[in-house]
Parts: structure tokens; C-alpha cells; sequence
């Protein structure tokens, strides 16, 4: 039996990932018992990738039932990207379906809080860089070109809400409460931050993670974006003007 | 031509070239090179580190490669890959070129990626006719996006591929000359193949041809007890150095790496390494033998 080279691959990976459709594979690689150098290979990289991202998760669940659960997760949910900093985004939602209560001392949703807190944190610190709003341009524009412009948040403010005192984690006392925290991680001189925001900022910076004209937010929006703009929490797309700043 | 010793690091080099033995750049050792300037030639950053760098990452990559000539090496191309070509991949790998004004750009005979997934890692590649007219075709692709030749290095491997009718240095030499692309011999991985596999390193120097050889990559090797692993976390063996001296006599003019990727020294440690490598770079009054 000869093997195409897209169908070797297949194979290769397939065997890999011990997936039994690998069965034809010890016919083309040799010696067979060395695939699993590849094998822990490819989950070490991967564990390490975890690991290193969700280091509050890992700190709360202890090594052991981390790691077994991360294995699992890379069982279940390969990479698909060359850049593994994008790896874990679904971590936060697999332990929401995989903890059960016996397994850890504390609350399953603080858990899957805290990951995605941990994912949180390694995109801010991974985030594109700062763009300064080009304000002087934006105030010599009239009415009409304010309101089409398209404003969005930086790259680098990430969003979160939580029922949990996610400022902090190491706090032994977890208790949930009845509304919602709203969280924004941001970075500032090389390190990132969390703070909390009020329910009116975090659901206008959520509006504002995809480009908006201006003249489509309400008006209590409206009136909120000088602060936001201050704070240097927009910038302004290009497209919406000539921006020449 | 030769320069002598103290003026082996040459900022002035022209660009699109590197010579001497250069170092690979990795983060815990940024802050020592932009400190105290040591004298390496040039530094290799692996490519998928620092595609798209920003924030404090940027700022470092931009402060190092004012200073010192770098080149790339990335394991993500997918060179061998029956799935298409990532082309925002390599967008980035073309803006990290031009942000950083990169002498060589290199990666691997090896494919990486399989429908969509990644293996993160390097499987090796069937060395027939039909991976030689696919890689021929990738590799032209790849270099006319880029804009410029690429070194595509020789690969540790653990299994063979039975179906090969090839062998490596043929396999390299065709895909060389069919598509003006250069090659990156890695002289550990040639003594890891040989131990691993039973494949002559010496043969391989023999026949690979000396024109196409742009770079060489020296490493250290993990023994498993039945296998050695390629890890990049040790010094440079003994055999290698056997090996590289023998490959120095042919490739006399070629620029070489120290690799170390995992469970860094100090970076003295990778200083000595490169003194070490020179000594086989040196014409007998002891000057530096450069491009």
C-alpha cells in the first residue's frame, strides 16, 4: 500500500493524536515506537503554553488536577494556530464542563473566572500597542464629520464581569455575590492591571470592541466619551476620516 | 578576506550577509546584550517569537536589531505541507524582515501543520520525487512573497519514512538547485540522525554541495539511552565538534550558529561556545576567516 504525501500526513498527525484511524502508520514511519518522541512533543509544548498562561488557575487548582485537566484539553482541542498565544482561549469554558465540586475547595465559577482571567491578562500583555486619539484633528472636524467618525477601544483594554472579587484572587474567603463585578484589564508601563469600571463603562467599551460611528451611540454614550477619550481608552479607525495625525 | 579578531563583529557588513559565528538571541539574554555589547557578529531570533512584536517585546527587538545584524529562523512555514500556505503567517514573517532589516531568513524541510492543525514541531518529510516537486513548488512560492531566498535546514528526526527513495543531501542538493533556495546544514542534527537512524553524517557533508550551504547550526543533543533527542540544551558534543571541523574544511567561508534553546546559561556560557566555534573559523596567524 503506497500513501500520497497528503495522506502520510494525515496519518502522522492522526497517530499523533492516537486517534486509531493512524492504523496503516507503522507501515511508514520506522521504528514505530519512537512516535511517541513527537507525541510528547507536542504536548509538552502545549502544557507549558497552559501552564504559563493560566498561572492563577494553576495556583488555585494545585499541579496535579491542573495539568490532568490541561492534557485533556489538548486531547480535546488541538492547535489550530502557528502563535500559541492564542491557545486556552476555550480553557475557561472546558473546566466550566469538566471540575466537578469534589475535585477542588473552591466554587467552580470562581475557577472558570480566574482562567479566563489568566487568558485575559496574557492577551493584554500580548495586545497590539497604544494609538493616541488624534483629538486636535477629531475637534477641528464640524458636527456632521464628528458623528461619522468611528471611534473603538484599544486593542490592549480587555473586558470582564464576574461575581467574584477577581482583585483578589489569593483572598481564601471566595464568596460569590448576588451582582456582577465589571472588570477591565488594561496595560500600563510594561505591566498589566486590572481595575474595576461601572456597568455603563464596560457595556460602552464593550459596544466599542468593533468600530462604531459615533453619531450611532445614544446619548448617554455620547457624553461618556471624552472621559473614555482622556484616559486614552479609544482611538479612532482609520477609514472614518483622513486622519493625518 | 580576513579581519582581525578584534573587529569580527562588523556592523558594517552588507546587507543581506552575515559571517562568523553568531549566537541565537533569546529574551533572558536581552537585557545582559543591550548592558554590555558583547561581541557577537550577529544574533538569530526565532521567527515565531517575535512576529508582530509590541509593547516591551518591540521595544527590545528594536533596540537589539539597531545594533547587531540579524537573521531569522522559524519552524512554522509549513515548507513540506500538503495544506496551503499560511500567507498571514508569512505576512508577518515579511514585516519582521523589513522592521528589522533581516540578512537570512530560513526554516525547515519538515512539515508542521495538517488540516488546519498544528503539530508544533517538525515531522519529517517521505523523501520522494513527489515531495521533492511539492517542497520545489512551496519554496518558490514562499521566496516570491518574500522577495528573497530562503535556507531551508536538514531536520533531527526519530523515524525514517521506508518510502524515501532519496537520500537527504540528494534530496536537498535538487530542491536547492530546481529552486534557488540555500541550505541550512545543522551539523547536531546530522550526528542525531546518524546515532538515531543509522544515516552517515559524513556522507551527508560529502554530498551536500558546498555553493548552496548558506549557514550552519551547531546544538546540543539530550541521550535518552536509545535515542538522542535534539533539545538544544546542552553544549555542543564532542562528535559535532568532529563533525563541524570536518565540515569547516569544506564550508570554510559559511557563517555558523550557536543554537541553544532550552535550559539557558549564562550567557558567558554561550560566549565560550562561539570562541569555541572559532577556533575551527581561524587561519593559522588567527585571524577570522570571513565572507
Amino acid at each position: 500500500m503506497s500513501l500520497s504525501l497528503e495522506q502520510y500526513q494525515q496519518q502522522f498527525m492522526q497517530g499523533m493524536t492516537g486517534n486509531s484511524n493512524a492504523a496503516h502508520l507503522p507501515e511508514f514511519v520506522t521504528p514505530i515506537k519512537r512516535l511517541p518522541v513527537y507525541q510528547d512533543h507536542y504536548q509538552e509544548v502545549l502544557l507549558k503554553c497552559l501552564q504559563d498562561c493560566f498561572v492563577c488557575t494553576k495556583e488555585l487548582l494545585g499541579d496535579r488536577i491542573f495539568n490532568e485537566l490541561a492534557l485533556k484539553y489538548i486531547q480535546q482541542y488541538p492547535s489550530v494556530s502557528e502563535d500559541l498565544v492564542g491557545y486556552g482561549a476555550d480553557f475557561s469554558i472546558f473546566l466550566h464542563m469538566n471540575i466537578t465540586l469534589t475535585n477542588v475547595s473552591y466554587p467552580h465559577r470562581f475557577i472558570c473566572d480566574v482562567a479566563h482571567y489568566d487568558f485575559l491578562r496574557q492577551g493584554c500583555y500580548y495586545a497590539a500597542n497604544h494609538q493616541a486619539f488624534p483629538l486636535e484633528f477629531f475637534i477641528g472636524l464640524n458636527d456632521e464629520q464628528q458623528l461619522a467618525s468611528q471611534v473603538m477601544k484599544q486593542a490592549g483594554l480587555l473586558l470582564q464581569k464576574s461575581k467574584f472579587n477577581l482583585l483578589k484572587i489569593a483572598d481564601q474567603a471566595v464568596l460569590e455575590t448576588p451582582s456582577y463585578h465589571f472588570y477591565m484589564h488594561y496595560r500600563q508601563e510594561g505591566k498589566v492591571k486590572i481595575t474595576t469600571v461601572n456597568e455603563a463603562t464596560f457595556n460602552l467599551l464593550k459596544t466599542l470592541r468593533q468600530a462604531q460611528p459615533i453619531g450611532q451611540l445614544n446619548e448617554a454614550q455620547i457624553e461618556m466619551l471624552p472621559t473614555f477619550i482622556n484616559n486614552g481608552w479609544l482611538m479612532m479607525c482609520r477609514g472614518s476620516h483622513d486622519i493625518s495625525g | 578576506m580576513t579581519q582581525p579578531l578584534s573587529k569580527a563583529r562588523a556592523p558594517d557588513l552588507a546587507r543581506g550577509s552575515v559571517s562568523g559565528v553568531g549566537l541565537g538571541l533569546r529574551s533572558p539574554h536581552i537585557e545582559y546584550i543591550l548592558k554590555h555589547n558583547p561581541d557577537v557578529p550577529w544574533f538569530e531570533l526565532l521567527t515565531d517569537n517575535w512576529l508582530d512584536a509590541a509593547g516591551i517585546d518591540g521595544f527590545l527587538l528594536d533596540e537589539v536589531s539597531e545594533r547587531y545584524p540579524l537573521t531569522l529562523h522559524g519552524v512554522c512555514m509549513n515548507v513540506g505541507g500538503t495544506q496551503p500556505l499560511n500567507f498571514n503567517y508569512l505576512g508577518a514573517v515579511k514585516r519582521l524582515v523589513k522592521r528589522c532589516n533581516i540578512a537570512m531568513v530560513s526554516d525547515h524541510l519538515a512539515f508542521s501543520a495538517v488540516d488546519g492543525k498544528q503539530l508544533h514541531g517538525l515531522a519529517p518529510m517521505p523523501l520522494t520525487g513527489e515531495s521533492l516537486a511539492h517542497c520545489i513548488l512551496r519554496i518558490n512560492t514562499i521566496q516570491d512573497f518574500l522577495g528573497q531566498a530562503i535556507s531551508i535546514e536538514n531536520i533531527s528526526a526519530y523515524v525514517a519514512c521506508p518510502q524515501s527513495s532519496l537520500s537527504e543531501a540528494s534530496f536537498m542538493n535538487e530542491l536547492a538547485d530546481a529552486s534557488g533556495c540555500k541550505i541550512l546544514l545543522d551539523v547536531n542534527n546530522l550526528h542525531v540522525n546518524q546515532v538515531n537512524l543509522g544515516v552517515s553524517a559524513v556522507d551527508f557533508i560529502h554530498q551536500i554541495n558546498k555553493a548552496s550551504v548558506s549557514e550552519i547550526h551547531l546544538g546540543g543533543y539530550t541521550d535518552k539511552g536509545d535515542f538522542l533527542l535534539d533539545a538544544h540544551n546542552n553544549p555542543v558534543s564532542d562528535p559535532v565538534w568532529l563533525l563541524y571541523e570536518k565540515a569547516m574544511k569544506k564550508f570554510q567561508h559559511v557563517p555558523t550558529l550557536i543554537e541553544w534553546d532550552n535550559e539557558l546559561p549564562e550567557f558567558e556560557t554561550l560566549l565560550k561556545e562561539k570562541q569555541k566555534a572559532m577556533s575551527f573559523n581561524t587561519t593559522e596567524s588567527g585571524h577570522v576567516i570571513i565572507a
